[in-house]
């Protein structure tokens, strides 16, 4: 105990956690690093991004290569952990986090930042809109 | 395109100057959670501070490591110096530890209301409570009445300091509980979300309103209400 009353003060610098606002549908993938309010940009990188296909915006590579970027820019500014918030699109459209959640969550922490609480934050409707495509779908 | 390159660069050593200049604020925690450092902020001015809400665990006030599914959410009212104040803006159960609790044939039986404590504060409480075995609708009406019976009580007898302290280190779910397990076996009762309202300010000057009555605070009373 006595210990950590000490810490602080010698560790006042490199403490500093953040954000990482991961949001992960079926078209791409973009992770967004603010400080602990989520009202100050510290990185923002998406998958699309780091790919040429538009069609691989949305891939675990994509995302973890844009995770890495994310996590570089805001170790460089001194950010030392991070509490991650995953979504999916949700509303009325799909609430399963896409394909590139898993793979940032994995590249932010092998980028060497600490992790602190995994969330998932998707917004969902306690009955909202309906979704669009009609009664019969949506018919391509 | 050196030309643009350059303006590129530019732009980003503006950005990096613009971060540079930002202020790390030191947020505590408000005085009722034992002023603990919850986290800092970056912000030009002060001014810029001020409004943000944070949203720590439990675990992190109280080191606690059974309440890491309690998010408490802080608001920034003013800054001194360095650090910046805040105050109690609400708290919520993390979704997945919600939904781990519902089970098949037990009844999960809500109570939301808004209370009023004794320095006039607005707060809506949610309690929730589970049952040990499918509860009957009748049983379900008298622990939602006996909720609010207690809940209210007690917000009437409380400052929103003490009640804020009751509601999140459980005191004030205990006695609920003690009420509820008078009508039907229970699992859990917990409170599980609150949030303020309203400011003790606007309270009193919508009841300042209203007392001076009539047709004329009717027509005061409108606008805010389509608002």
């Amino acid at each position: 105990m006595s210990s950590e009353e000490e810490r602080p003060k010698r560790r006042d610098e490199p403490q500093k956690w953040g954000i990482a606002h991961i949001f992960a549908s079926y078209n791409d993938t973009i992770c967004h690093i603010t400080d602990i309010t989520g009202a100050e940009t510290i990185a923002r990188s998406t998958g699309g991004m780091m790919v040429k296909a538009d069609r691989n915006e949305s891939s675990p590579h994509a995302a973890m290569q844009a995770a890495f970027q994310a996590a570089r820019e805001a170790k460089d500014k001194g950010i030392y952990g991070i509490h991650i918030r995953v979504r999916a699109p949700g509303g009325h459209g799909p609430k399963t986090p896409g394909p590139g959640a898993q793979a940032a969550i994995r590249a932010l922490s092998r980028a060497g930042l600490k992790i602190g609480i995994i969330d998932e934050v998707t917004p969902l409707p306690h009955d909202g809109t309906r979704k669009p495509g009609g009664r019969r779908g949506r018919r391509v | 395109m050196s030309s643009q390159t350059k303006e590129i660069a530019a732009t980003t050593a503006r950005a990096r100057d613009k971060w540079r200049e930002k202020a790390w604020y030191q947020v505590l925690a408000p005085e009722y959670f034992g002023n603990k450092e919850i986290g800092s902020t970056p912000g030009e001015t002060p001014d810029s501070v001020i409004g943000r809400t944070l949203e720590p665990t439990l675990y992190d006030i109280t080191g606690n490591f059974d309440q890491i599914h309690v998010k408490l959410r802080f608001k920034i009212t003013g800054v001194v110096g360095q650090q910046a104040k805040t105050v109690f803006y609400g708290h919520e159960w993390s979704s997945d530890y919600l939904r781990g609790l519902v089970r098949r044939g037990t009844s999960r039986i809500d109570w939301i209301g808004p209370i009023l404590t004794k320095d006039d504060y607005m707060m809506r409480i949610s309690v929730i409570v589970f049952t040990i075995t499918r509860s009957k609708t009748s049983q379900e009406h008298s622990v939602r009445k006996a909720i609010e019976n207690v809940i209210v009580g007690h917000a009437k007898k409380h400052t929103f300091d003490e009640l804020v302290q009751k509601v999140i280190l459980g005191d004030l779910a205990k006695e609920v509980q003690e009420e509820v397990k008078k009508i039907t076996p229970i699992r859990e009762c917990e409170i599980r979300k609150s949030k303020v309202l309203k400011a003790p300010e606007e309270v009193r000057a919508r009841r300042a309103r209203l007392r001076r009555g009539g047709p004329k605070a009717e027509t005061e009373e409108t606008p805010e209400a389509s608002s």
